[in-house]
């Protein structure tokens, strides 16, 4: 589904934080990228949804080489991603309810197959009766769910979270953990970024480990 | 706010425009009354001036020549001017008989009034003529120029609207910059995101340009009363035009137009700076 080959990103400032990367992600695999703060564990992520492109190397994303589409064709692929963050990047000037529809309204869908499904991913994460609220009434473990439920809502061939337990105590993160594992035993496909080693080790998973922008371990 | 800023800045040139509209309306309806008087030598006697007043009246491009006798002559001077009971102290009649005279209607381009004139000039019974109308002609120049002028101001207070709206656009858009950056990593495309702001200067540009024509109504009501009682004064029928159907689509239109072009140039170069990173 995923396959980097021989990735490498420079910036102009600091040099070279990504070189010669290679894995291969397959079909409803869980996977987990760790390492040091720096290793380049967002910078691999941000290449993925196009925020990035590497310097060299190719990205294929279900076969095709995502890191020579053209602008237009950014949105697009970035419908088949969802996409969680480490700060939630909620809107608060929206309900829940709301936010998690914003990605089935940029795709357009119909407002009862938007209401359907925005409901579903609600219950998916518990959330359901509190749809109306808005984002800042919620605690930090509430308001994660809500970025997961908007990340899942559009049915992405893969899930991209970037420390999405950043901000969280360790008993919420275990529960934002297992949700992700519920989500992969039903045939989603995810790569988690998380330097949260013990939490890690709880899951059976493939873990890919980052150091100094050099894949060690997992690749 | 915006939207009266912009209604302003097209009442301007569109109640200008009216202005002027009127002014020329007015002026080639008075020009209808255009007037020559011919003086006819003070030792002509009255029957003389109505012989030539008789022949005259049968000029192609003469519609009434009219003999104003020596007698009617001092009887208006005194009734108009106030100059009465000086006139009485005179012993004689120091004035000429006049002929009156109005061209066809047809007749108003300028060179054929200048032929006519000198036609009536070389007459042997002339003292001297005068057109009464020369002024119009002077106030018809000046109205050109102010034309050209209202097409100046139109395109400069033009691009104001364009400013005025892309302005406001552009704080719109800073203060959803974040709802702008997750909407593009969630996959909205650069038109997803431009539609809202083009809606939002379409309404502008409507808004802002139904005002401006309330406000260039609501002048011309204004100078409606005054005008009527000019136009009286001069003794012609002449009523203060509003703007035309056309010219009121013309006006909202443009401003429509400005408005999403406005919008659209700023969401444009603004949406290249707002890609997440």
């Amino acid at each position: 589904m995923l396959q980097f080959i021989n990735v490498s990103k420079r910036y102009s400032d600091s040099g070279e934080v990504l070189s010669n990367v290679c894995f291969q992600l397959e079909k409803g695999e869980m996977a987990f990228l760790t390492g040091h703060s720096g290793a380049g564990k967002s910078t691999l992520l941000k290449l993925i949804p196009v925020i990035e492109r590497p310097n060299r190397g190719q990205i294929l994303f279900e076969g095709k080489p995502i890191n020579r589409i053209s602008k237009r064709q950014v949105p697009y692929l970035r419908r088949q991603l969802g996409l969680i963050f480490q700060d939630y990047r909620l809107l608060h000037d929206r309900t829940v309810f709301d936010n998690v529809a914003l990605p089935l309204l940029i795709a357009g869908f119909s407002q009862q197959e938007t209401a359907r499904r925005v409901r579903a991913a609600l219950d998916k994460v518990g959330l359901l009766r509190k749809e109306k609220r808005f984002p800042l009434a919620l605690s930090g473990g509430e308001q994660q769910r809500v970025g997961i439920a908007r990340a899942i809502v559009h049915k992405p061939s893969l899930i991209l979270a970037d420390e999405p337990t950043g901000n969280l105590d360790p008993g919420l993160s275990a529960e934002i953990m297992d949700l992700f594992k519920e989500f992969n035993q039903v045939g989603v496909t995810l790569l988690i970024a998380s330097h949260n080693l013990d939490l890690i080790s709880r899951f059976a998973c493939r873990t890919l480990k980052l150091q100094q922008g050099q894949l060690v371990e997992g690749g | 706010m915006t939207v009266l800023v912009i209604a302003i800045a097209l009442t301007i040139p569109a109640s200008f425009h009216v202005f002027i509209k009127n002014a020329q309306q007015a002026s080639s309806t008075l020009e209808a009354t255009n007037q020559i008087s011919l003086f006819l030598k003070p030792e002509l006697t009255n029957e003389a001036g109505g012989k030539v007043a008789e022949t005259l009246n049968k000029h192609p491009q003469i519609a009434v020549a009219e003999l104003v006798t020596k007698e009617a002559g001092l009887q208006q001077l005194k009734s108009y001017s106030g100059f009465g009971d000086a006139l009485q102290a005179l012993d004689f009649n120091p004035l000429p008989a006049v002929v009156g005279i109005k061209p066809k209607d047809s007749l108003t381009r300028p060179d054929e009034v200048e032929k006519l004139l000198g036609e009536l000039r070389a007459l042997p019974e002339t003292d001297f003529v005068q057109l009464d109308t020369e002024w119009m002609h002077k106030l018809h120049a000046i109205l050109t120029i102010a034309q050209r002028s209202v097409v100046v101001f139109s395109v400069l207070l033009s691009l104001g609207v364009l400013f005025i709206v892309g302005n406001t656009i552009r704080l719109e858009l800073q203060n959803r910059r974040e709802e702008i950056v997750v909407a593009k990593l969630i996959g909205a495309t650069d038109r997803f995101i431009r539609r809202p702001f083009l809606y939002a200067g379409f309404w502008y540009g409507f808004l802002g340009g139904t005002l401006a024509w309330l406000l260039v109504s609501f002048f011309l009501l204004f100078l409606r009363g005054p005008s009527r009682h000019l136009a009286e004064l001069y003794g012609s029928p002449y009523a203060l035009s509003f703007l035309s159907l056309s010219e009121t689509e013309l006006l909202i239109g443009a401003s429509v137009l400005l408005g999403i072009i406005g919008a659209w140039i700023v969401v444009s170069y603004h949406l290249r700076e707002l890609d997440p990173t």
